[in-house]
């Protein structure tokens, strides 16, 4: 999934339009959208009981390990306290959007809520989100 | 739609998590609204905290030399390369930990849970990897309206520390998928409580569900 995100990435920086986002921006999503579509096609093959089961292992992970060279740990510090500091219940629709690309209508079935109440977390919590990006980062990445 | 209205779908449209008559109509007002584009815009890159808010992962040099090795194409290198190994690095601890999060082998490790004085049939199981757990319970009383159950991170900080709401079906039965603020430590706990729709920010006693000895 990785290689082939990157490849297509690598391969296809000419079409990035600014008028869509940052590149930042860009590149993150190409990534979200490639691996969300692969666990998709992947789930849609395997029997429900079977699909927590026989997943090919993953590379070896090594947490923390280059966090000392990494120019950009102030800044994820930044980005990880506001998103933590999201009320739960903000904070658990906007990543189950997120991180598991649900759509409204799946996440209030999921969280048992109307649809307008996961209307209003997730719009209040990408507005925190949002006023905390725009905010100074106060200091260099 | 009013103004107000389509402010307020341009975060889920962002997320790519309209749908229905929702997504339709936002789609078609976009068309003609370089405000409303704007918007999405700014919603877009705020989704940017998300993944690289979290724990990174080091990609394996395999893969990595796998990687670099597909794109050494000269005519292909339109930027430099600074910027593009530094994105392509937060883009990769994002995909790792999206994998991660969505892929949950049997053999993760995982805590046993079971329930305490006001739901003393509940039985369950966390699991987690990296920041990513999944929480299954059985024999939880269902709530009154207005209530829902959280889970509660219990160890890396002085309070417990929030990690996600849910409620139970019909049955007794509940499934929730969150990522954790901190990385579970030997020694921590879950436990699960009953709190306002919306959740609490601090715990609220007594616990429903606590660590089984």
């Amino acid at each position: 999934v990785l290689q082939g995100a990157f490849t297509r990435l690598w391969r296809e920086a000419g079409r990035y339009e600014a008028s869509g986002g940052s590149p930042r921006t860009w590149i993150l999503s190409g990534i979200r959208n490639g691996a969300i579509d692969r666990l998709r096609r992947r789930e849609a093959l395997q029997p429900a009981a079977t699909r927590s089961a026989g997943r090919a292992p993953g590379p070896p992970e090594t947490p923390h390990a280059h966090e000392a060279h990494d120019p950009s740990a102030k800044e994820r510090e930044r980005l990880a306290g506001a998103v933590s500091d999201l009320p739960a219940d903000q904070r658990q629709a906007v990543e189950m959007a997120y991180f598991e690309g649900l759509s409204q209508t799946q996440i209030a079935q999921r969280l048992g809520e109307p649809l307008g109440t996961v209307k209003t977390r997730v719009r209040l919590g990408m507005d925190r989100l949002r006023k905390a990006l725009s905010a100074p980062s106060g200091g260099a990445p | 739609l009013t103004p107000q209205d389509l402010e307020g779908l341009a975060p889920l449209y962002a997320l790519g998590a309209l749908d229905g008559d929702d997504l339709a109509r936002f789609s078609e007002e976009l068309q003609g609204s370089e405000s409303l584009r704007a918007l999405v815009r700014e919603y877009r890159d705020a989704t940017a905290a998300l993944p690289l808010s979290l724990e990174p992962l080091a990609p394996s040099p395999a893969g990595k030399g796998r990687l670099l090795d597909s794109v050494a194409t000269p005519a292909q290198r339109s930027a430099p390369v600074f910027t593009r190994v530094f994105w392509a690095a937060a883009a990769l601890l994002l995909a790792v930990a999206l994998l991660r999060s969505l892929s949950a082998p049997p053999e993760l490790p995982g805590m046993d849970l079971r329930g305490d004085r006001p739901a003393p049939s509940a039985r369950g199981r966390i699991v987690w990897r990296a920041r990513s757990v999944e929480l299954t319970l059985t024999g939880l009383p269902a709530l009154p309206p207005g209530q829902v159950y959280q889970l509660w991170h219990v160890g890396p900080a002085p309070r417990p520390v929030p990690v996600a709401l849910f409620s139970v079906d019909a049955d007794g039965r509940a499934q929730a998928w969150a990522t954790l603020k901190y990385a579970v430590e030997k020694g921590d706990g879950f436990a699960v409580t009953r709190e306002p729709a919306g959740g609490s920010p601090t715990c609220t006693l007594p616990l429903f569900v606590v660590p089984a000895p």
